[in-house]
């Protein structure tokens, strides 16, 4: 009930802005309008402020924050790699721009909330997904000899917000499989060996 | 008060519209897969609720979806070369709004670092700008939301971490986590930075500073040849050492006075040569 009423008031926020917008140019006269733009700007100066203070959202009105929180360099840090697997048994790491407009960093928080409760099913259905176009990328890369833009705007495309290292390693033969897992490292350890401490597997799909 | 009803350049606000019009196009000739995430496995839409779809309006087919998605390109172009400029910049707020979370719907419908935010703010305001008159106002309030960023990006990192966060150990853990994160080796610029304490100290201090300061350029014109430079700097800074990219960096150029800028390519321009008088010999 709860995320039903905060999506209706975030909504609510952002339809309040158009209609003072819109409200602007049927003003009558000349002060009825003055009045309407005091209104848009009051509104949009409390909304946001009050969005920016307490932290809130209601996007596009938003608090924009961004890494605002102290590193625990005790506490263990993860990632889901997504691993193509040739028919020797190979892993090769995925680049993260395979999943097209969906960010691998979004996917990685989905993978950890939703695929580990998705039924046998359910996780055959991602996983081909994700691994057909893994393998649309890496066919893509034996061809052309370099990793896709994914965009007519080819290297003067806007690159994601976060800069992730390039996979540019992909098999010549096509992926037999996908493999999922969380990689999960300490901090202080990664930095002394360079290495994951453990890795869990979390899904698996052969290609038929 | 005053201020928002004061004259404005046409030229800035052109500027403003041609920029934040482009901005968005850029973005979303750089996603052409975005209204493709509609069509991702059923499984995987999963983890978003019903009332999100509702909110952003996904209750479309995907045939549907793929035309507006070409209308929003065709809605963009017009507002960017000035056809119907204010009709235009309304449709194609809105058909932002309902396209840009798909980059991160997965997870959370809020993409506000992902380059849709202030165009789309920004050409909802424009959409009903005075035609006849050109005022402050819109411009005031685009510049607004953009400062925003800044000063709140500030605000958060004090209201969650409070001053804790401005320790070098604390950058030093940021540095060294981000590129280990995004699968960058130890030979980074990053790791190196992380070596010196103080490094560390002058980037969370002049980062905040910076931060919280930012807002001033809407009250002094002085204060932007400072601190529009320093953002440029300092997002290529993060790019480099956090692995950050700001998308809406262009917008910084809201900044610029235009009508200065314009006068000055005039003066610049020889003069149009003068008739041949006739009958001077």
């Amino acid at each position: 009930m709860r995320i039903v009423v905060v999506s209706l008031v975030q909504l609510a926020a952002f339809l309040v802005f158009v209609v003072l917008c819109a409200a602007i140019p049927s003003a009558r006269e000349r002060t009825q309008r003055r009045r309407r733009i005091v209104a848009l700007a009051a509104y949009l100066v409390v909304t946001n402020l009050a969005i920016g203070i307490t932290q809130k959202d209601a996007w596009p009105l938003t608090n924009y924050r961004l890494m605002h929180g102290l590193v625990n360099p005790m506490s263990e840090e993860w990632r889901v790699g997504f691993f193509g697997v040739d028919r020797s048994g190979r892993e090769w790491r995925i680049d993260p721009h395979t999943w097209r407009a969906i960010s691998d960093w979004h996917l990685q928080f989905w993978v950890l909330k939703q695929f580990e409760n998705s039924s046998p099913a359910e996780r055959e259905e991602v996983l081909r997904h994700l691994l057909w176009l893994a393998e649309k990328d890496r066919a893509f890369v034996t061809a052309r000899g370099r990793l896709p833009n994914h965009s007519l705007l080819g290297p003067l495309a806007a690159p994601q917000w976060w800069l992730w290292n390039r996979e540019p390693r992909v098999p010549r033969e096509p992926y037999a499989k996908i493999r999922l897992y969380k990689e999960i490292w300490t901090f202080e350890d990664k930095l002394a060996t360079g290495r994951n401490r453990e890795r869990k597997l979390l899904g698996e799909w052969t290609a038929r | 008060m005053t201020s928002l009803f004061e004259r404005e350049s046409p030229a800035n606000l052109i500027a403003a519209r041609i920029l934040l019009a482009g901005t968005a196009l850029w973005m979303l000739l750089s996603r052409p897969g975005l209204a493709g995430v509609l069509d991702f496995p059923a499984p995987m839409w999963s983890s978003v609720s019903f009332e999100r779809r509702l909110r952003f309006f996904y209750v479309l087919p995907s045939a549907a979806e793929q035309v507006l998605f070409i209308a929003i390109h065709i809605t963009l172009v017009a507002v960017l070369i000035g056809v119907y400029p204010r009709l235009m910049a309304f449709i194609s707020a809105l058909l932002l709004y309902h396209f840009a979370p798909l980059e991160t719907i997965l997870w959370t419908p809020n993409p506000y670092l992902r380059g849709f935010t202030i165009p789309i703010l920004g050409l909802l305001v424009l959409s009903f700008a005075p035609r006849e008159r050109p005022v402050r106002w819109p411009l005031l309030l685009i510049q607004i939301f953009f400062v925003q960023i800044y000063f709140f990006a500030g605000y958060a990192k004090l209201f969650t971490s409070g001053l804790r966060w401005l320790e070098a150990e604390n950058i030093r853990h940021y540095l060294i986590l981000m590129n280990q994160y995004l699968g960058f080796p130890r030979t980074s610029l990053a790791f190196t930075v992380a070596g010196y304490g103080w490094m560390c100290a002058l980037i969370a201090w002049t980062g905040m500073i910076f931060d919280l300061a930012f807002p001033i350029v809407l009250f002094s014109r002085r204060a932007r040849y400072v601190m529009v430079p320093l953002a440029l700097f300092f997002h290529v800074a993060n790019a480099i050492l956090f692995r950050v990219v700001f998308q809406n960096t262009v917008l910084l150029l809201l900044f610029v006075n235009w009508e200065w800028v314009v006068s000055r390519v005039r003066q610049m321009r020889p003069a149009p040569a003068e008739p041949l008088a006739t009958g001077a010999r």
